[in-house]
């Protein structure tokens, strides 16, 4: 074998390492820097301080905007991987008319967010155009002011993100069920086991590695979502649907606190971590029970 | 290939039709919106009676003089162009040396690398829009084209990565033996062996380069510069409650061209998506 001595390794990562250098890396450790001081836009001279951080964290509005961000993900993250996994066992049935279910979920997830959030806002109206309260009439139910109460607000903003993000999960969770050796499943009837025990003992097993890479991708998507809840909601109605994104952008761009929005850009970096190490706490955790 | 009886069957098909109308009735129901008339959007829609009367294509036009819809689509064409052409160059380099290269904590780097991907562009944002201020780089188109391809790098390298992995490495040793370069035989020997994989990423890139909110949103004020996405909330600004079908037609302005390449080169989206993830 012949050594890769005149292999500049440092010129060919050159492009890569200076455009993650300058836009993420610099801005990842000067967003923490920000944070640490009273940044404002418009005002030239600042100063290291940690009063933004007491700042947010003795605002009574955080701990609603943890909460929200908390229901939002744990809602949208167990639906998107639910109905993902429903998809991908429909597709595997290979019943006639199933591939449809394919487009249709992949559809959702490529309309943009804002017009995602546009469209489910116009659904959720009260007004003439407000297909879902009609259709409630038209079965006898009662109208709902989805957007005008804080928890139908938040339940619209969870739907509405089940609608976009199940396309992702889907497709992988359906990958993943393709990969199974048809062999185990022979095997398993050979063993008498009836469907609900392959489910449950070779399909879901088998299919755990892709879920917990899906879990944690959705999360983070998740935890990062911005524009189909600012289209839907703006946050509203009050901070009903404020997450962390959203206040994130509403402190620095609409408050023009640089400093107090670098410090739940932060709280998101650090939300990232702690839901996404809890998952693989819990997932481990059944792996010895 | 399995036997299912027909109660199975049944639940099955139920399943089916219940999550079908989740998917699809939103985009459907948009589209027939867009296409009515002022009088007949008063007209009470629910899940069994919401297709227009008459078809009035005219609420396009309509949107896009008033609004502008054809400033912002050409600005969204312009950066998905700019996006996905500079991406790829900028990772080719990088996923031949992670695909070619033998050196240690490759896996580290790769790892290191799709944990940019998940870092979200709200929070690049904040000191971008510092540090472009300063440069006075906000309000510039390539500006913001930058902020883009930096974006999708990371999950294209980490694509083009795998894709250049397929590749024989008899092929470069063929080449290297008939006097390539290592460029040229990234140039001559891998990418044009790797174009299915190119496709892929492209179209990839493209769709996510359209939808981008963030970005535009947080740094551009200047409206001549907007794309469809940040463009497409003025209308939400001055058609909600009044004339909610313009606010439609927008809307299908929007997702059209995403959803085309959707049903016609659904294949190669699924082979960029698939790939991600399970070499994540």
């Amino acid at each position: 074998m012949k050594k890769e001595g005149n292999f500049k390794l440092v010129y060919w990562f050159l492009p890569l390492a200076v455009i993650l250098v300058f836009f993420y890396l610099y801005p990842l450790a000067d967003a923490i820097r920000l944070s640490f001081t009273n940044t404002r836009i418009g005002k030239l001279d600042s100063v290291y301080t940690v009063r933004s951080y007491i700042r947010v964290f003795s605002d009574p509005d955080l701990l609603i905007v943890l909460r929200n961000t908390l229901v939002f993900v744990v809602f949208t993250v167990f639906f998107q991987l639910f109905f993902g996994l429903l998809v991908g066992l429909l597709l595997e049935t290979q019943l006639r008319g199933m591939g449809i279910l394919k487009v249709a979920m992949i559809t959702a997830w490529v309309v943009p967010g804002v017009i995602a959030g546009i469209t489910w806002n116009i659904m959720f109206s009260s007004s003439a155009w407000g297909v879902i309260n009609n259709t409630f009439e038209l079965f006898g139910g009662n109208r709902v002011p989805f957007m005008t109460r804080p928890a139908t607000a938040l339940l619209a903003t969870i739907i509405t993100n089940v609608w976009r993000g199940t396309g992702f999960s889907g497709i992988l969770q359906y990958g993943a069920l393709r990969g199974i050796d048809p062999q185990l499943y022979e095997a398993a009837d050979i063993d008498g086991a009836n469907s609900r025990q392959k489910f449950f003992r070779v399909t879901l097993p088998l299919l755990k590695p892709m879920l917990m890479i899906n879990l944690v991708l959705i999360t983070i998507a998740t935890v990062n979502t911005y524009d189909a809840i600012w289209s839907l909601t703006q946050g509203g109605p009050g901070i009903a649907t404020t997450v962390l994104s959203l206040q994130t952008y509403k402190s620095t761009f609409l408050r023009m606190n640089l400093a107090q929005g670098a410090v739940y850009a932060v709280l998101m970096i650090v939300s990232s971590i702690v839901f996404t190490t809890i998952y693989l706490r819990l997932m481990k955790g059944q792996d010895h029970a | 290939m399995h036997k299912y009886t027909l109660p199975t069957k049944i639940l099955l098909y139920s399943f089916f039709a219940v999550l079908l109308v989740f998917f699809l009735l939103p985009v459907v129901y948009i589209i027939a919106l867009s296409l009515k008339s002022a009088e007949q959007i008063l007209d009470p829609v629910h899940l069994f009676n919401f297709f227009p009367k008459q078809l009035q294509f005219s609420n396009y036009g309509a949107v896009m003089k008033n609004i502008e819809m054809d400033v912002y689509l050409l600005n969204s064409a312009k950066l998905v162009v700019t996006t996905s052409i500079g991406v790829l160059l900028a990772a080719f380099p990088s996923a031949y040396a992670l695909s070619r290269g033998k050196f240690k904590r490759k896996n580290l780097m790769l790892i290191g690398i799709l944990f940019f991907q998940m870092v979200s562009p709200i929070i690049i944002s904040i000191p971008i829009y510092w540090f472009y201020s300063k440069l006075h780089m906000l309000n510039t188109y390539y500006g913001i084209a930058l902020i883009y391809i930096a974006i999708h790098l990371p999950f294209t390298t980490f694509l083009m990565k795998g894709v250049f992995d397929a590749i024989p490495e008899d092929l470069d040793e063929a080449a290297k033996i008939d006097g390539c370069s290592r460029f040229g035989v990234m140039v001559r020997i891998l990418i044009p062996s790797a174009l299915p994989g190119i496709a892929s990423a492209t179209i990839f890139n493209s769709i996510n380069a359209w939808s981008q909110f963030i970005i535009p949103f947080f740094l551009l004020s200047d409206n001549k510069l907007y794309p469809v996405s940040v463009g497409i909330l003025q209308a939400q600004g001055s058609y909600q409650d009044l004339s909610t079908h313009y606010l439609a037609a927008a809307g299908v302005i929007g997702l059209l061209p995403a959803v085309l390449l959707v049903i016609f080169l659904q294949k190669f989206i699924l082979r960029a998506l698939i790939a991600g993830a399970v070499k994540g």
